[in-house]
């Protein structure tokens, strides 16, 4: 790999050697090796790439079009990445289903008249609980 | 007796972190870039976030964008080419 095809390759996949394809990138770790003036293209390309990512943050710079860009791709590429609303509606729905099922089992639990086999005013009265009308 | 040191004498303790003026100029600095950013054309620039802030490799961008792998390294190679030169016209004038 000469020095030109290097700043080209630089131009086309950035200062970070490992997202370039794998031989062009053995290449070039050969050259910077062997050539101080490719290795300080590469150091000046990484200071080049590193303001640029100093000036494109915080996110709002840029992030309505990215954001459009990303809401256009295939809902299989979205599916992977963290999503709150579905966290919120998962734990919205396990909410109601716990409500659901507690009710279900304090139904099942309450005693009614016919199981007791005595009636009620009978036990409200034994407890104190009765209204006699001061008749006592 | 309460003697007095010469102060006056004495220079100023050298002050080696970065003053709120240096941060402002490098505020300044980092504007101007974005500004740049801004002005180059539109697919370039999508290119050029896609790959910076969104850290998307070539092959991401292109399906992305919706063109080839060739297309978006022709897109990013302008655009980097053209910002590396604004950047250096810029660092040239300062």
């Amino acid at each position: 790999m000469t020095r030109e095809d290097f700043s080209e390759a630089l131009l086309s996949f950035g200062a970070d050697l490992g997202r370039w394809p794998q031989a062009k990138a053995e290449a070039a770790r050969q050259l910077i090796s062997a050539d101080a003036v490719a290795a300080k293209m590469l150091a000046d390309f990484g200071a080049f790439e590193r303001t640029i990512a100093e000036a494109v943050q915080p996110p709002p710079f840029g992030a309505s079009e990215i954001g459009a860009v990303i809401a256009a791709l295939p809902e299989a590429k979205r599916a992977s990445r963290f999503s709150p609303g579905l966290w919120l509606a998962g734990a919205a729905g396990m909410s109601l289903l716990s409500f659901i099922g507690g009710f279900l089992m304090m139904q099942a639990s309450l005693v009614t008249q016919d199981q007791l086999g005595v009636p009620l005013s009978l036990i409200a009265l034994a407890t104190g609980n009765a209204d006699i009308g001061g008749l006592l | 007796m309460r003697r007095w040191l010469p102060f006056e004498d004495v220079a100023d303790p050298v002050d080696e972190t970065p003053s709120a003026l240096d941060a402002l100029s490098d505020r300044d600095r980092l504007a101007e870039v974005r500004k740049m950013i801004l002005t180059l054309p539109e697919k370039p620039r999508l290119a050029l976030l896609l790959a910076v802030q969104g850290e998307q490799s070539n092959a991401e961008i292109a399906s992305i964008l919706g063109v080839s792998e060739g297309a978006a390294e022709q897109l990013l190679v302008r655009a980097r080419r053209r910002l590396r030169a604004l950047v250096a016209d810029q660092e040239v004038a300062a």
